[in-house]
């Protein structure tokens, strides 16, 4: 959505036109469901924390000055909802039994990943345990690099702190989950 | 190792300038635990990134904004009531009404402890029963700030460990700070004049803490905020306060129950 046209509709959104906020939300998302997806590894959790996010960004609307894009204002939101969520349930050797999730494991035939399907829902859970080992900060730094591919700087924007922090918290998560999953590479190689 | 591996963590990740990553492939080339211990790092971010979720269908996204649609509607709902409530300039209704009852409880604490004079009798008199009931209300009271009190220092603790400040809960606690501070000096005076040296003791350290959060800047830095996390555990407030609450509690239902 171009700057002019997202800006005209929070304009609207803000004097309480809800079709301009139902337009703003369908923009955006895809985005904060998939950074939630990728934090959480969770379905349910992502569309908690996307729903959470929407409602958390319509009730603050009116504070919202413009300073950046609403996409941006939006998705630190998201990025604060995802670092608040407490986890309702232990999600140990979860993830791959739940009946929805299944159904959405769907094999992508386009773009075969054949390591993708051989990863059992036991492995899927000793990567999440690993991932939970890991402090909010970390594990948000660590996705944001290596599962949504920005920047340190992007990051570091986006979550509000200097780069150094950032590069600090990123060195500790790789060197955790370097050493959470080094008996699963252990097992992948032998 | 640890720089090592740091400058190999920078370079999976692209952040390396051109000439440090040509230094550092020609160091890779000749150094073969290094090139080990970047196909370790390498294999486990893959491993990661190989097992993340798959995005919902499209289904999904046809769903999602009729079941946010009513929460809104509830929100909005919500902030109609509590806009009625809370004026949109000057004090806040329901906050001032509170803060000003609990200063007209203090000052008529006050006003018994200067007007009624000490009882020399043994005797159980009306005015003494008066006395008791007066400190069952100021142990109450002050039992209802400490509770609201280790809240607001609980989400601050809160808020230090979960990251990135939110601005808007940062506001909302320096607000409540605020009214807390103001409230905090009062208790504590009376607790001195009724010798509670324990209160008054605790009060004055929550005092500082209630002065730090009142004070704080809502684009305040982690580390700031890490520094108020450190001195609220430094000295162990959550757990004196509860201890403290506690002891209140009691009292002022033994208090009450001799009254009765």
């Amino acid at each position: 959505m171009d700057p002019g046209k997202e800006q005209e509709l929070v304009q609207r959104a803000k004097n309480g036109d809800e079709e301009a906020f139902r337009l703003l939300v369908e923009d955006n998302q895809r985005r904060i469901y998939s950074l939630a997806l990728r934090y959480t590894r969770s379905h349910e959790d992502a569309d908690e924390v996307a729903q959470e996010t929407f409602l958390r960004a319509h009730r603050s609307l009116k504070r919202f000055r413009g300073n950046a894009g609403f996409s941006t204002w939006v998705y630190r939101i998201g990025i604060n909802c995802c670092l608040s969520l407490r986890r309702k349930r232990s999600r140990v050797n979860e993830v791959g039994t739940d009946e929805a999730e299944r159904q959405w494991e769907v094999p992508d035939v386009k773009n075969p990943s054949p390591l993708r399907h051989a990863i059992s829902s036991q492995t899927r859970g000793l990567i999440n345990q690993a991932m939970d080992r890991l402090s909010p900060q970390q594990k948000m730094v660590f996705m944001m690099k290596f599962l949504q591919q920005r920047t340190i700087a992007e990051i570091a924007g986006q979550i509000g702190c200097a780069e150094g922090t950032v590069k600090k918290q990123l060195f500790r998560a790789v060197g955790r989950m370097r050493e959470s999953l080094a008996p699963l590479l252990e097992m992948e190689g032998s | 190792m640890s720089n090592e591996r740091e400058l190999l963590i920078l370079y999976l990740a692209g952040e390396l300038e051109p000439e440090e990553r040509t230094a550092l492939e020609k160091r890779l080339s000749g150094d073969a635990a290094l090139r080990g211990e970047l196909e370790a790092l390498h294999n486990a971010l893959r491993l990661v990134s190989d097992s993340a979720p798959s995005e919902p269908p499209e289904a999904y996204w046809r769903t999602f904004w009729t079941r946010l649609q009513p929460k809104l509607q509830r929100k909005n709902l919500w902030q109609r009531l509590s806009g009625w409530l809370v004026p949109k300039h000057g004090l806040r209704l329901a906050t001032g009404l509170g803060t000003l009852a609990a200063m007209l409880i203090v000052a008529l604490l006050i006003l018994y402890q200067v007007m009624v004079p000490q009882a020399p009798e043994p005797v159980i008199t009306r005015t003494e029963v008066r006395i008791q009931r007066t400190e069952g209300y100021f142990a109450l009271a002050a039992d209802d700030h400490l509770e609201r009190s280790r809240l607001l220092l609980q989400e601050m603790v809160n808020i230090a460990s979960n990251g990135p400040p939110n601005e808007e809960a940062l506001l909302d606690n320096r607000r409540r700070g605020e009214e807390l501070l103001s409230q905090n000096r009062t208790y504590r005076l009376v607790a001195l004049r009724n010798n509670d040296e324990k209160l008054a003791a605790l009060l004055d350290e929550l005092e500082m803490v209630l002065m730090d959060i009142a004070n704080i800047d809502p684009h305040v830095a982690q580390e700031a905020l890490t520094g108020l996390q450190h001195r609220i555990e430094m000295k162990d407030l959550l757990a004196r306060m509860n201890i403290v609450n506690l002891d209140e509690r009691s009292g002022s239902q033994t208090s009450n129950s001799e009254v009765m």
